[in-house]
């Protein structure tokens, strides 16, 4: 029999997203991270022991425990499993999923990534990451640096800005995957009271409670298991790490942005923004949508964001996973009320660190049947 | 089996008050000491010719050591700014300014708080701190070798 799938290829065989919520006040998280990876297992029809890895996406400060993976690698099911956590974000256990497959050693793993935003105060636990000497006495959060973001942008104003928020809050209000809400017009939005000049309250989504499984398997696997059906090939992945130095360039270039995303689309033989169906941008400003389609040069007619990004679900440290997800989903053609036609291509951009510091980009395109 | 009737009340509270004693190091300390005669001191790679503020012991693209010591000026250009406008635990309380400023002399930015806007209007005092605007650095009466030894003023 000729082997249909190049053998170290990524496939995403099957996403699960826990249900979101502004507050999961039901289930510890280790319940939320159990119940997430089981149902990903049962959803394609496969068990633990059929895993050969796993890889973790979380972040300690936001679980409120160190080493958060000796608790929770268990529930995502990796117990005496060969396990590998990554801690920027869970885009960037996507990189580390897709290398491991990519090596050749792997070939069906599950990718885990959380966040239970609502246990804690975000923002203090993100002024953590101030080094002490010169930054802490100052003060700086997520919130603020995006606020140095938005004012050192060239060619971005306030009530773009709200607009913009509009528009993700009414493409989330359709997306049955996200948290319930009346969005908001973007002359409220444009009202909302200030965070950190020029964001306002309405220009950023809050953060929310959740969890996300993908199960990743290799070309190989797939030829040895001709009874599953992959949702979408992983054809590029790309990452890039900016300066920690919030100068006027560093802030105002989104270098780090065009490095991730040049990267994934020659990995995956794409030569711009017109050979991508949809585009999904883990937005945690509106901001960040308007200085990515301009880094981007992504055309106006472009399909971008139509599950509402973070303002349809923010599980802050794995919304960018939750992007990724969305776009599989479109690829899949199961993204539901939110689905944009055929797409046979489609990106997802997420962002962590302060003032994105990081950025990953991924593209998933879809399997001939 | 999980208990279905769980309560929204049901949380256990946790709190870390964990004290750390970070070394300042010889360079971070020199540049504290200098605060307390109004100096603002950056360090310069001869290699690379980037003077840094904050100071870095090491040169981050030639990777080789400062080694030299530079004054910088007590003027400089806005780089970013923002006015913090909402509330946030463990931080100064609303509104305040902070910028970076990139001081004469100098090829980084630094962090500091800005001083003496009126901020009644929070969008006005905003537009006086647009990228390229020039600011000043005014030293507190009796710097005590910290980083809020002094800030910017327009």
């Amino acid at each position: 029999m000729v082997p249909v799938f190049k053998e170290n290829d990524a496939y995403i065989l099957g996403v699960t997203l826990h249900e979101a919520r502004d507050r999961v006040t039901d289930k510890r998280l280790e319940e939320m991270v159990y119940d997430t990876a089981k149902k990903a297992l049962d959803a394609v029809g496969l068990n633990r022991r059929d895993l050969d890895h796993v890889t973790i996406a979380a972040c300690d400060e936001l679980d409120g425990r160190s080493i958060s993976s000796m608790l929770l690698a268990a529930p995502s099911g990796a117990y005496l499993k060969d396990e590998i956590k990554a801690t920027d974000s869970g885009l960037t256990g996507l990189c580390l999923e897709a290398t491991r497959i990519r090596s050749g050693r792997f070939h069906l793993g599950l990718l885990v990534s959380w966040n239970k935003s609502s246990i804690a105060p975000f923002e203090d636990v993100m002024r953590m990451r101030c080094e002490p000497f010169y930054t802490r006495p100052i003060g700086l959060n997520m919130s603020i640096t995006d606020g140095l973001f938005a004012g050192a942008m060239r060619g971005a104003d306030e009530a773009k800005a709200s607009q913009v928020a509009a528009s993700y809050g009414q493409a989330a209000a359709r997306n049955p995957r996200g948290v319930a809400r009346t969005p908001a017009g973007a002359d409220a939005i444009a009202a909302s009271p200030y965070v950190s000049t020029p964001l306002r309250e309405g220009h950023r989504p809050p953060v929310t409670d959740g969890a996300i499984a993908m199960v990743v398997v290799s070309g190989k696997w797939l030829n040895d298991n001709p009874g599953k059906t992959p949702m979408a090939r992983l054809s590029g992945i790309g990452w890039s790490l900016e300066s920690y130095q919030l100068g006027a360039e560093r802030l105002s270039s989104m270098s780090g942005l065009k490095t991730a995303y040049s990267n994934a689309m020659a990995d995956a033989g794409l030569s711009g923004a017109a050979d991508l169906d949809v585009i999904e941008i883990e937005a945690q400003t509106a901001y960040h949508d308007i200085a990515t389609r301009e880094a981007l040069a992504i055309p106006a007619d472009q399909i971008v964001s139509p599950s509402g990004g973070p303002f349809a679900q923010n599980p802050y440290f794995c919304a960018g996973l939750v992007s990724a997800a969305e776009a599989v989903l479109q690829v899949a053609g199961k993204a539901g009320p939110v689905q944009a036609g055929q797409v046979k291509t489609a990106a997802a951009i997420g962002f962590h660190g302060f003032a994105h510091q990081g950025t990953v980009a991924a593209i998933f395109q879809e399997v001939p049947a | 089996m999980a208990n279905d009737e769980t309560k929204a009340s049901d949380v256990i509270s946790g709190e870390w008050n964990v004290r750390y004693n970070y070394s300042v190091g010889k360079v971070a300390g020199k540049f504290f000491d200098a605060l307390k005669e109004r100096k603002i001191l950056a360090t310069k790679s001869s290699k690379s010719g980037i003077s840094y503020l904050p100071p870095r012991a090491y040169c981050e693209r030639s990777f080789e050591a400062c080694d030299e010591w530079v004054e910088a000026g007590h003027e400089g250009v806005i780089e970013a700014a923002t006015i913090v406008s909402a509330a946030f635990e463990h931080l100064p309380p609303p509104p305040y300014a902070i910028a970076y400023v990139r001081l004469d002399g100098i090829d980084t930015a630094m962090i500091n708080f800005v001083r003496g806007l009126d901020m009644s209007d929070v969008g006005a005092a905003m537009g006086k701190l647009k990228p390229g605007t020039r600011v000043k650095v005014e030293f507190v009466d009796k710097p005590e070798g910290k980083v809020t030894d002094f800030h910017y003023v327009l």
